[in-house]
């Protein structure tokens, strides 16, 4: 990466985080934390509720990949996987933070750490980086809801349900798998 | 300026090839939106018309880079945009108004372009505001760029993406339909804007108005089902319609295409009645002749 480049993503933080959403990602979290509050106050094990917060975490940061301007800024130096990250980072931030509280407020859950949210985010960003343009981002924030939908609805010790279940059970490997996937499409 | 396309003899070249096509061709599906065209240009202004679907929007988003062809090779200032490294290489030089551009309408014109500034790599802040500032005025912006974007009105917003493309003074620039909802006045402000910037660059531009062809542009590509079926000048466009080109009170069955026009008489193209007088031939006329000609 040139200096130029590296400079022009410094400077580009803070009109990226401008031109973000928020209002969307404030919105569920608002609810997360009702939802899970309420779950938590029960004192029972609240991991199918974490579980859902996680996907919609994770949708919430994968559907900020939305951008209105996409088709002017579509050749700008700056690559569209740089502006992805930058947009990534802006919106990633706060949903640990979220998660870090929603976990905190869950007793007894089996999702402790980062890991499960960040495997599904990353697997979201996998499909938006190699979808058709025009419903990139709809179908990368979709995965990580259907990614849970379907591991719920999936007969348990199944083939299908084992796989789904990664994200949860080795969410690094993941992870690792769909930042592997999301590398082989940085020039998308 | 130089300008050949596909089947057509090439002129004589006064300047440098900035562009330079062979064979691209583009497909989505079983459609085929850009067809083996082959294309030469250098400095000056190039008007691609051409019906809808004729495949000008994927033909100018291959020049922008933003789309990569299936086949054939491209050179874009010199350079292959097939390469990552020569693709933002030519980015840098690049500008590009895409058809219908939406913008971010929280924020000023002056944010806007100076965004898109930043993402062009240009990190001097005090140059950047200048010229943002020179680009809003250039596309008659000035007493609005401070004012939301989402405040101005579409002929407005038009001119915020243009204005974005402007920046920098890019050597090649691409606009898909620029005249769009702009008035009579914003066009010939356009007209004004583009013209100075072909004196250094190649500017190609999309448009279904063929009066706005005639007066912008050296050269003039036809498109149609995603070939280039003519080239030549707005003059030599006319030209084709050059003695087959008429008007009448009735329809005339052989015509090859009739319209009514304004003062309730009609206006055919094709071939002429014995005994008619020919009409004096606009781009229209040519136009409408060299797309039913290539069919």
């Amino acid at each position: 990466m040139t200096a130029a480049m590296t400079a022009a993503t410094a400077q580009a933080v803070v009109p990226t985080a401008r031109a973000l959403r928020w209002a969307p990602p404030a919105g569920v979290a608002v609810l997360l934390l009702l939802v899970v509050g309420l779950a938590g106050s029960s004192g029972r094990p609240a991991d199918t509720v974490l579980a859902i917060a996680a996907a919609g975490t994770a949708a919430t940061v994968v559907g900020g990949l939305h951008d209105p301007a996409a088709a002017l800024l579509a050749p700008v130096p700056v690559s569209a996987m740089r502006r992805r990250l930058l947009r990534l980072g802006l919106l990633g931030v706060p949903a640990l933070v979220l998660w870090w509280v929603l976990v905190s407020m869950a007793p007894m859950t089996v999702h402790a750490g980062p890991g499960p949210l960040l495997a599904l985010a990353a697997c979201g960003v996998a499909v938006a980086v190699w979808a058709p343009e025009r419903v990139a981002v709809l179908l990368g924030a979709a995965t990580p809801v259907a990614v849970l939908a379907v591991d719920r609805v999936a007969p348990a010790g199944s083939t299908v349900a084992e796989v789904l279940g990664w994200w949860l059970t080795d969410p690094w490997w993941v992870l690792g798998a769909a930042t592997l996937v999301c590398a082989a499409g940085r020039h998308r | 300026m130089t300008t050949t396309a596909h089947s057509t003899p090439s002129p004589s070249t006064d300047s440098g090839t900035m562009l330079a096509a062979d064979g691209i061709t583009k497909a989505f599906g079983s459609l085929v939106a850009v067809d083996d065209v082959d294309l030469t240009l250098g400095r000056g202004i190039v008007g691609l018309l051409g019906p809808n679907g004729a495949g000008k929007t994927t033909l100018l988003r291959i020049l922008a880079t933003v789309l990569a062809p299936d086949r054939g090779t491209l050179s874009l200032l010199g350079m292959d945009p097939a390469s990552p490294a020569a693709r933002t290489e030519v980015r840098r030089r690049l500008g590009y108004l895409p058809q219908s551009p939406r913008l971010y309408g929280g924020f000023t014109p002056l944010e806007m372009v100076d965004y898109v500034a930043i993402l062009k790599e240009h990190t001097d802040r005090a140059w950047r505001r200048r010229e943002a500032v020179a680009v809003l005025e250039a596309v008659g912006l000035g007493d609005r760029m401070h004012k939301r974007i989402r405040t101005l009105s579409g002929g407005m917003q038009q001119r915020v993406a243009l204005a974005a493309a402007l920046i920098g003074s890019p050597d090649l620039l691409v606009l898909d339909e620029p005249a769009t909802g702009l008035d009579p006045e914003q066009r010939i402000a356009l007209r004004s804007v583009l013209a100075e910037t072909a004196h250094r660059g190649c500017v190609v531009l999309s448009t279904h108005n063929t009066a706005e062809v005639a007066a912008l542009c050296q050269h003039v590509l036809v498109m149609d089902a995603g070939r280039i079926c003519w080239s030549g000048t707005p003059a030599e466009l006319a030209g084709v319609a050059e003695g087959r080109v008429w008007e009448s009170d009735v329809e005339e069955p052989t015509a090859l295409r009739s319209w009514l026009t304004g003062p309730g008489t009609r206006r055919h193209v094709g071939t002429l009645p014995s005994g008619t007088t020919p009409a004096v031939p606009t781009v229209d006329d040519g136009y409408l002749l060299v797309t039913r000609l290539s069919r």
